[in-house]
């Protein structure tokens, strides 16, 4: 790795504050909302083509080689206004998928039940449903969760039959005497009790655990042409993808069949459910008392509001959380780094607070609606899906025996086969860790960078000038973000990208210089890993933080300009005398003049003319000093050379026609990458050439950190980085010069 | 939007059965806003007074907790100056089985039991340590000031 990169070079078309914007954003909120997005767009073949293409956008910006895309999206970025349109895209995007979700809840309504319940939630969160869809459906399908029955507000336990499917159907409750109205989306041919009629292949529930294959939309039947054509049988098996179907030879695959009958008993399904209605008591609707039982402690909970229940986001662990159960599989690399402290506990029971959250549903002794075709009993499918795809299912012996659905246990391990965890509705839980901390670890790693260099830059200052009086010492900024990082709140890692939000790492960061006394051996392993991480640590991070530093150079810069404006003429005219100086012992060189100021200045060189030039250098660095930089070199040397004034200023009218985008990154990134390595003690090529640059970048930084202020040290990047980009290359340049 | 049934229902019976020494409002223009007043507790530095309260009922509720602040002024190191609550069921161990009534119940709990072990108001949970016969009459002091009834 290193100063060629390719990742970087990416951004040499591009201005660099403008590359910097895009790529902040994008690692930001849009990055977190990908998951789910993805979740969603295997969830219904249907969509799919016009979401992809949508996510293939993020796809690419996710780091594949598509730097077209990258191309145009900057192109409409600067045309629309790059923080407006994202937003107001992502919002199109949620808006256009919550019709679409809107609309397959409907046709889901009209057109699938489990025992009288729904497939999809009926709205009593209005919330986005982050669960994974496809999961859900397999469960309740397979009777492993309740359906999303539809929670009824009032119950009484004396409501007639009719009372009773009004209240269900959402009507208003007719008198006791009333009869029921025939229901017109009753089937005619109710005889026809157990026919298994096919639905249309849903992609929704074919594959588990791959996404929803293209030649999976083979179209939408309506179910009311197919319950009129039984003949159809069993249509298709599920998907060959299914975990499952390979590992049991004796059963066909599952097929989703139908039982369209809407009586039980000869009683109107609803009046069989709702009878002995019992409360939610998340929700207070009242539902079949059939409902889902927390596997700790026995209680009622419906699936609408089991879906809702979801781990915490990923955050760094509280104090000793007391009875936490055993740590994550992923606590385990846990060091001394913010992103390895992010944790996710499971979801704990509402009810008695145990952790791990699970529920236990067991099947109604009747089924209606949408079954699968080969499942015998409540748990026959459920063996063999156990046997493949949870390989901890230990306690298989716990299995109620078919056809006697009463419970006999009132707790359950969470890892029994019968419990459905929270974790299990959101596999995508450990992405999002996963996600948060690598987010972590990038700001982590750019605060450990950002704090190197403040170090350095100290140690430099306090060498080139004595004054101790400097009010930017690192060892206050260390105090003042380690006094920060104490009082910070367990909500910290919940995603805030500022500076102060990374501080939660300065525990490391004052053994990054060597000339730290007495630092613990424990804490410099820990600094091997940050520094470790530092080296995976994305441009945009990197960028991030050199806006960061050049907004100090820049407020430092405008100082620097009033104070110039004083010092100027007496400069210029001591500068003059000494370049004439110069330019008398070496005069007969006129080709060097020829080249800086053309045809008629060779022949005679005189005091006034070279007097002038040097003005020019002073006061309006623009003026074509075009190639001659040697010029510029002679002059430099004989001026002082700590009057960073000028030399912030002339390289870069002479040396532009030599920059190219790329290069004001990588002082920085040098920087950052010397220390790694030289931490890692990795003796290679790179160390010695890299300690060259870290020198030469500390000199040209360090004048600049003298009078930079504290108020600088909490501006936002983002308002610093375009004010910057100009500086970027001065800084750069004037690094070259100096080397 | 629609107010959650539940949110209907836990207003109906906190007005048909109220809990002694709490009761809560919601406004009219605001179901998911609520006036809060709950009496001290007895044989508590806040015996004889009544605090008021804000309840904020937020729009996942019963997802998320309620937010909730004490408009009284009240000498307590859990409380701090802006009427905040430092109790853990109103923050990690929310669950969306508590209720507002419940909930206030627990504020009520605390008024009776301070916990300077796990302070917002330093200072003041700092005397309660060092002083307490000395925080408990500044308490009652407090009470009798702000929290007349």
């Amino acid at each position: 790795m290193g100063n060629t990169s390719t990742k970087e070079s990416r951004g040499a078309s591009p201005p660099p504050h403008h590359q910097h914007r895009n790529s902040r954003s994008f690692s930001g909120p849009s990055s977190s909302a990908y998951a789910p997005d993805m979740e969603r767009a295997g969830s219904s073949s249907l969509r799919l083509g016009r979401r992809h293409r949508g996510e293939n956008f993020e796809a690419a910006l996710l780091g594949l080689n598509l730097a077209q895309h990258r191309d145009r999206e900057r192109e409409r970025e600067r045309e629309e206004g790059p923080y407006k349109t994202r937003e107001e895209r992502r919002a199109e995007k949620e808006a256009e998928r919550r019709k679409e979700r809107e609309k397959e809840r409907e046709r889901s309504m009209a057109e699938e039940s489990v025992d009288g319940g729904y497939l999809v939630t009926v709205g009593v969160y209005t919330g986005p449903e982050d669960y994974n869809l496809k999961v859900v459906r397999q469960l309740q399908i397979e009777r492993r969760l309740a359906p999303f029955w539809k929670g009824i507000p009032d119950h009484e336990s004396d409501w007639t039959d009719a009372q009773l499917v009004a209240a269900a159907q959402g009507k208003d409750i007719p008198d006791a005497d009333a009869v029921i109205p025939p229901s017109p989306t009753k089937p005619a041919n109710e005889d026809l009790n157990r026919l298994t009629v096919p639905m249309a292949t849903r992609s929704r529930s074919q594959s588990y655990g791959s996404d929803a294959s293209p030649s999976s939309s083979t179209g939408r039947l309506s179910s009311l042409s197919l319950s009129s054509s039984p003949l159809a049988g069993f249509s298709r098996p599920r998907s060959k993808t299914l975990g499952f179907s390979r590992s049991s030879s004796s059963n066909s695959a599952p097929v989703e069949t139908n039982i369209p009958s809407k009586t039980v008993n000869n009683r109107p399904i609803e009046a069989v459910l709702y009878e002995n209605a019992s409360e939610c008591p998340i929700c207070f609707l009242y539902y079949p008392p059939h409902l889902n039982r927390t596997r700790c402690c026995d209680q009622p909970i419906c699936s609408e509001c089991f879906v809702q229940i979801k781990r915490a986001d990923p955050h760094i662990p509280e104090h000793s959380p007391p009875g936490s159960p055993a740590p994550q599989p992923v606590d385990q690399d846990r060091r001394a780094h913010a992103g390895d402290q992010l944790v996710s506990e499971p979801a704990s029971c509402p009810f008695c607070k145990q952790p791990e959250l699970g529920v236990v549903f067991t099947a109604l002794p009747w089924r209606r609606g949408l079954v699968y075709a080969n499942q015998t009993h409540p748990y026959g499918i459920q063996q063999q899906s156990h046997l493949s795809h949870s390989s901890n299912t230990s306690s298989t012996s716990s299995l109620p025996v078919p056809g006697t659905p009463t419970r006999k246990k009132t707790s359950y391990a969470v890892n029994a086969p019968e419990v459905i965890t929270t974790d299990r509705i959101r596999p995508d839980w450990a992405t999002k860790l996963a996600h948060a901390k690598n987010q972590a670890a990038r700001r982590a790693a750019a605060a450990t960078a950002l704090h190197t260099a403040a170090y350095l830059m100290h140690n430099m200052s306090n060498q080139t000038s004595s004054a101790s009086s400097n009010p930017f010492s690192s060892r206050r900024i260390l105090r003042r973000m380690n006094n920060s990082s104490g009082s910070m709140t367990p909500n910290g890692g919940s995603g805030t990208v500022t500076p102060a939000a990374a501080s939660s790492t300065t525990n490391i960061v004052p053994e990054v210089p060597e000339p730290t006394p007495a630092a613990p051996a424990t804490q410099s392993a820990a600094l091997q890993n940050v520094l470790r991480r530092a080296r995976m640590v994305d441009l945009e991070e990197m960028m991030l933080m050199e806006a960061i530093r050049l907004s100090l150079a820049e407020e430092e810069e405008r100082k620097r300009k009033e104070e110039k404006e004083k010092k100027e003429k007496e400069e210029a005219n001591a500068e003059a005398e000494r370049a004439a100086a110069r330019l008398a012992t070496s005069a007969p060189e006129p080709s060097r003049m020829d080249l800086g100021k053309g045809k008629g200045l060779a022949p005679r060189v005189d005091t006034i003319s070279i007097g002038r030039r040097s003005e020019d250098a002073q006061s309006s660095p623009t003026i074509g000093f075009g190639t001659s930089s040697h010029h510029l070199k002679i002059q430099r040397a004989t001026s002082d050379v700590s009057s960073s004034a000028s030399s912030m200023k002339e390289p870069e009218a002479g040396n532009s026609d030599e920059d190219d985008g790329t290069e004001p990154i990588f002082n920085f990134q040098s920087l950052a990458q010397t220390l790694m390595e030289a931490e890692d003690g990795e003796a290679n090529g790179n160390n010695v050439a890299g300690k060259g640059k870290q020198a030469e970048n500390v000199e040209n930084v360090a004048p600049l950190k003298k009078e930079a202020d504290t108020t600088a040290t909490g501006e936002e990047p983002d308002t610093a980085d375009s004010k910057t980009a100009v500086r970027h290359e001065s800084v750069r340049v004037l690094g070259q010069e100096t080397a | 939007m629609a107010l959650p049934k539940r949110i209907i229902k836990e207003t109906e019976r906190l007005v048909a059965e109220p809990v002694p020494g709490i009761q809560a409002i919601p406004h009219d223009d605001n179901l998911r806003y609520f006036d809060v007043s709950i009496h001290g507790p007895a044989q508590s530095p806040y015996e004889g007074g009544v605090f008021k309260l804000e309840l904020f009922l937020p729009e996942d509720y019963p997802m998320t907790p309620p937010k909730i602040r004490f408009l009284t002024k009240i000498y307590h190191p859990n409380i701090d100056r802006l009427g905040r609550i430092c109790l853990d069921v109103l923050k990690a161990n929310w669950s969306p089985a508590l209720q507002i009534r419940t909930i206030l119940l627990s504020i009520q709990a605390l008024l009776g039991a301070p916990n300077p072990d796990d302070p917002l108001a330093n200072d003041v949970a700092q005397r309660w340590k060092e002083d307490e016969p000395g925080a408990i009459a500044t308490a009652r002091e407090w009470t009798q000031t702000h929290a007349a009834p």
